[in-house]
């Protein structure tokens, strides 16, 4: 690669960064260190009353105490980088040794850099959390707290994926639709993508916030919440796309809640869905919210009563 | 009308019986054998709106369960509780509107985070109006010395730096109750001679209603007008602090200093209970030997360079209840106010 090439490609990247952070700041670009330890400047305060202000505030603190940890930062950006460069050359391999119909390359580099970030917001401790703090009896301290621990809980991490996905996720995007030129859906497209994702982390959160209130019951939640773990890697098509399943699987995943977390969000991203099918797909993740919602009602109110705090 | 009631209240945990020998222990996986106990056995007590109540027991008597069922976070197996009107566990969001826990073994401040930006998240909250707010942080901060942490994060931190910090994260939003549990362990006399003097002024300025758990008298003596004991789950005794210091009140303590000694002081309700060169401490039944003829005594075996008279701390008495047989003491022991 000669220089001026490098040099071209430094000042689209710039460009591109300009255009993603467009909605934050343009402060951001110019300089991104000021913008690290100056965040409320940044980030627009659109909610400003009672509860949404302490979910806000708790947000900031989560996305402040990250900040905390640069090198953390560094690190991930590089192995999520790797990441994502090694799932697409085995991509490439699999699409060259013969490959599937309707999917080409780009859709699978898309595909795998939309997933990387998707799973960035995805990311979920709620259950290991809960598990965690049940053993060492620390709950107590969330009970005493005029608020829902379940919200408390999903705003707490959600402020935490947002600064991995704004501080790492948008420049690895950044990076990757650039080196593989990549094209970015019409805005309505976006759109329609970001509500489902929306409800695809609701949906996750909640089945995470399930698991973890098996504890109380149970005492360890180790495996449980690996079985879920292992489900939500299988079936959601975070890491393989669902594509390469066979039909009779595609259908099975159809009936459980995880695809809808990562994939069809993605596949919305890819355009694949005609307006027919994502309005079915929200539909269904509206559906799967309801149910996780009314089974965690339900597992609320048989564990309340014999709900134990362990230590003195 | 009491502020606290407590009524009848008894808790039970079920725990697994664990049998000896490896095959006994793989028939539990089918089927265990669970003992009931009773963490709180028919307990009923009130506490009346700006009441110092300090509540102690022995290790495992129920204290924390008592206040984990005055919070909210668990439920009576029967009897009821209320706390300001409101059953704490059926409405535990409006309830721990009302009140302020601190737990002196766990932390409600986030480690990664300084003072200030966690004082924010709790306004946020308990709703907290923001002149109220800024009153509060003043005022926390100047009593409790808090202006040289305020903006280092809590991992930097001391215990009693910490500690301090929790105090005023559960007073931020004026509540009308306060639980400390064991709030001063592992603090040195300096702040827990801070923290006292906090609980007390604040309990005058806010008429705020103060129950503390403790293993340290003197946190009673210093903070508390009120004692309720509890042992067993059961209530063991419940009266004002002066009251109970006037238990001890029948002996009392003489530390005698001396140059020379012709022999030791031997007398009915005089006992020698140290004896260090040159110092002898009795301990003295003031029924049996009047102060004149224990002083004259003193005087004629003696050659006394110091005379100390010290009266029981809290403390002996305490210990001597929680040594003594249930049986025996309870009957003379369970005075009611």
């Amino acid at each position: 690669m000669n220089k001026n090439r490098l040099k071209q490609i430094l000042q689209t990247g710039n460009t591109m960064l300009q255009y993603l952070f467009l909605s934050y700041r343009e402060k951001f670009v110019q300089n991104i260190k000021k913008a690290v330890t100056d965040y409320d400047k940044m980030v627009p305060d659109i909610l400003n009353k009672g509860r949404k202000e302490m979910y806000w505030v708790l947000m900031k603190c989560c996305f402040r105490q990250q900040i905390q940890y640069k090198w953390n930062l560094l690190f991930q950006m590089i192995g999520d980088w790797l990441g994502i460069y090694i799932k697409i050359c085995i991509w490439q391999a699999i699409l060259n040794a013969g490959g599937i119909k309707n999917i080409n390359f780009e859709m699978m580099v898309s595909y795998s850099v939309i997933a990387a970030m998707v799973n960035g917001l995805l990311y979920s401790r709620i259950a290991e959390e809960l598990a965690d703090r049940f053993r060492t009896g620390m709950i107590a301290i969330d009970f005493i707290r005029p608020i829902s621990l379940k919200w408390y809980y999903f705003f707490g991490q959600l402020g935490e994926n947002l600064y991995h996905v704004l501080f790492e996720g948008f420049f690895i995007a950044a990076v990757s639709f650039l080196l593989w030129k990549l094209s970015v859906p019409g805005p309505e497209t976006v759109l329609i993508f970001l509500i489902s994702l929306c409800f695809g982390i609701i949906i996750l959160f909640s089945i995470q916030y399930a698991i973890g209130l098996l504890v109380f019951w149970m005492k360890d939640g180790t495996y449980t919440r690996m079985i879920a773990d292992a489900l939500f890697l299988l079936f959601s098509g975070i890491d393989i796309p669902l594509w390469f399943y066979p039909d009779w699987l595609k259908s099975f995943c159809d009936f459980l809640p995880f695809s809808y977390v990562a994939y069809k969000p993605i596949a919305i991203w890819l355009g694949m869905m005609e307006a027919k099918q994502w309005q079915k797909i929200l539909l269904i993740q509206l559906f799967w919210v309801l149910v996780l919602f009314i089974v965690e009602r339900l597992i609320w109110k048989r564990i309340q009563s014999s709900i134990e705090i362990q230590g003195g | 009308m009491s502020y606290i009631t407590v009524d009848h209240v008894t808790r039970e945990f079920k725990s697994f019986k664990r049998p000896k020998g490896l095959k006994n222990a793989l028939t539990t996986l089918l089927k265990r054998n669970y003992e009931v106990k009773k963490a709180v056995d028919d307990l009923s007590f009130t506490v009346d709106k700006g009441e110092l109540v300090g509540y102690i027991g022995p290790n495992g008597a129920g204290k924390s369960t008592t206040i984990k069922m005055l919070t909210g976070i668990i439920t009576p197996t029967c009897g009821t509780i209320k706390t300001g009107g409101i059953i704490p566990w059926e409405n535990r969001k409006e309830n721990a509107r009302h009140i302020g826990v601190v737990f002196g073994q766990r932390s409600q401040l986030n480690w990664d985070l300084p003072m200030e930006d966690t004082f924010e998240l709790y306004r946020r909250m308990y709703r907290t109006e923001e002149i109220k707010f800024r009153k509060n942080t003043e005022m926390f901060t100047e009593l409790l010395e808090m202006q040289p942490f305020l903006n280092k994060p809590v991992r930097q931190l001391s215990l009693g730096q910490k500690m301090r910090a929790e105090l005023a994260i559960a007073l931020l939003h004026d509540p009308e109750i306060l639980y400390l549990d064991e709030p001063t362990i592992g603090l040195d006399v300096v702040v827990k001679d801070k923290i006292r003097k906090f609980v007390r002024e604040l309990n005058r300025e806010k008429k705020t209603t103060v129950i503390l758990t403790t293993h340290d008298m003197a946190d009673i003596e210093e903070i508390c007008d009120r004692i309720i004991m509890i042992d067993h789950g059961t209530l063991m005794l419940d009266q004002s602090v002066a009251l109970f210091k006037s238990q001890g009140a029948d002996q009392y303590y003489a530390e005698v200093s001396f140059r020379y000694c012709k022999e030791p002081l031997f007398l009915d309700g005089v006992e020698l209970i140290k004896e260090l060169p040159f110092c002898h401490t009795y301990r003295i039944n003031h029924r049996l030997v009047s102060v004149n003829v224990l002083l004259s005594r003193i005087s004629e075996l003696f050659e006394v360079t110091d005379i100390t008279i010290k009266k029981p701390e809290i403390d002996e008495i305490v210990r001597k209840i929680y040594t003594s047989q249930p049986g025996e003491t309870s009957g003379q022991l369970l005075y009611t106010k």
